[in-house]
């Protein structure tokens, strides 16, 4: 190894104590390695330096719109399939169940050890993030108490909130996702039934729709009927009401 | 804090919302990847919603293992090899660095310093394609070399025999430039 590139493996962290002690008696040494240490200590703290360049808003905005694409796209993709008959649509509610079941308890278990420990931190995140401009950010929060072993009754009514007055669908669908896990608490079932009403999103609609079925709410009957006559919705919107009310009445 | 890993591993099973926090935390390095390799804003804008449009469309390749930072860069990379296929375009331009696209936080930066910056990147643009991305990704975007090495499917020392190799030659550009 020349002088040079035990300057760079200086700079890179490979030289031993010995080998940093001879480096510096050379460079003390001698002046052309004086120099060129010089030179590399100006261009490693350039990098260091090295200016955060960053993409115009409109960045986000697309993106934005992508995946509200696809998340309708993964929603309406769900429809198609529920609408090739009784039998598949049974077949689907059953393996969505399963699956919600097993997520839930893999979920669980694999989240128990870590929450306990942050479940403060994550109050407090939660709730500074919840009002942030960003879509990003309320995203984020409504994620962390989805995460939460236990939340308290505070953050489950952040939760209702959120899925009612965000202007955001992304934020919202995700909210009433979160949500599922407490569908077993009348007020969460009834502010969901309440939101049937007033969401015009489709996608957080079908989720809506969705997630009292599973339930078999018998509340949400008459809301869903309301929706099944309802001309200004999406066809697959009236059609994923009309299979709700036959989930919810079937024994 | 959830990890990048767990997150996407949220996405992959469905929960797509979830990416609005991955693109939050990565839009910037990504972007930065782009500009810093084509100094093109528009182009860089594209390149980076076409990476998050491949993870939606990938979501359910991502492994459990696999570092979230090493898998989207390697997406990056592959969408800057197709993009450089496609149009045929050098990857060498000699464009200016645009002040617009300097984060209002360098705004205040000295002269001395933008001239520091500029010459920087002038030298960066005259190495070869795989030391420039190997430099901007080790060094610029800070990632480990363990990370560099699974976006650019090699091993470890080849990332350090490519770093050296690049911090040589920069160094020359750099003072040549300077004088």
């Amino acid at each position: 190894m020349n002088w040079e590139e035990k300057i760079i493996s200086f700079f890179e962290n490979e030289l031993d104590a010995q080998e940093i002690l001879d480096l510096q008696e050379a460079v003390r040494m001698n002046e052309d390695l004086s120099k060129m240490m010089d030179e590399y200590t100006q261009l490693y703290e350039s990098f260091d330096n090295a200016p955060q360049v960053e993409p115009s808003a409109k960045l986000q905005s697309r993106f934005d719109d992508v995946l509200a694409n696809a998340v309708k796209e993964k929603s309406s993709k769900a429809m198609v399939f529920n609408l090739n008959g009784f039998t598949k649509v049974a077949a689907a509610a059953v393996l969505i169940m399963v699956g919600v079941f097993v997520g839930k308890e893999y979920s669980s278990r694999q989240d128990l050890n870590d929450l306990n420990d942050q479940m403060a931190d994550m109050r407090y995140d939660m709730k500074s993030l919840i009002n942030d401009e960003s879509s990003t950010a309320r995203i984020q929060a409504v994620s962390l108490a989805h995460n939460t072993q236990d939340p308290d009754s505070d953050m489950i009514n952040i939760l209702i909130e959120t899925m009612a007055d965000d202007k955001s669908s992304n934020v919202r669908l995700a909210a009433v996702k979160s949500l599922e896990k407490h569908m077993q608490k009348d007020f969460v079932r009834v502010e969901l039934i309440t939101a049937l009403n007033n969401e015009k999103d489709p996608a957080v609609l079908i989720e809506i729709i969705q997630q009292l079925s599973r339930f078999k709410d018998k509340e949400a009957l008459e809301p869903l009927d309301k929706l099944t006559k309802d001309v200004e919705l999406y066809k697959f919107v009236r059609d994923e009401a009309h299979l709700g009310i036959i989930q919810i009445t079937s024994t | 804090m959830l990890t990048d890993e767990k997150i996407m591993l949220n996405v992959a099973r469905g929960e797509l919302q979830q990416l609005s926090v991955l693109f939050d935390r990565y839009k910037g390095p990504i972007y930065s990847f782009f500009y810093r390799t084509s100094r093109n804003q528009m182009l860089s804008e594209d390149l980076t919603q076409n990476v998050f449009e491949k993870i939606i469309k990938y979501k359910h390749t991502y492994k459990d293992d696999t570092s979230f930072k090493a898998w989207i860069f390697r997406i990056a990379r592959n969408v800057n090899h197709d993009d450089f296929r496609k149009n045929k375009l050098k990857l060498n331009r000699n464009v200016e660095i645009s002040e617009l696209n300097i984060a209002e936080s360098n705004l205040e930066a000295t002269e001395e310093k933008r001239e520091r910056e500029h010459l920087l990147y002038c030298a960066i643009d005259r190495l070869e394609p795989l030391d420039k991305e190997t430099l901007l990704l080790a060094k610029i975007e800070k990632m480990k070399y363990a990370d560099v090495a699974k976006v650019q499917g090699c091993t470890e020392s080849a990332v350090k025999v490519r770093v050296f190799r690049a911090i040589k030659k920069l160094k020359e550009h750099y003072y040549t430039l300077d004088h």
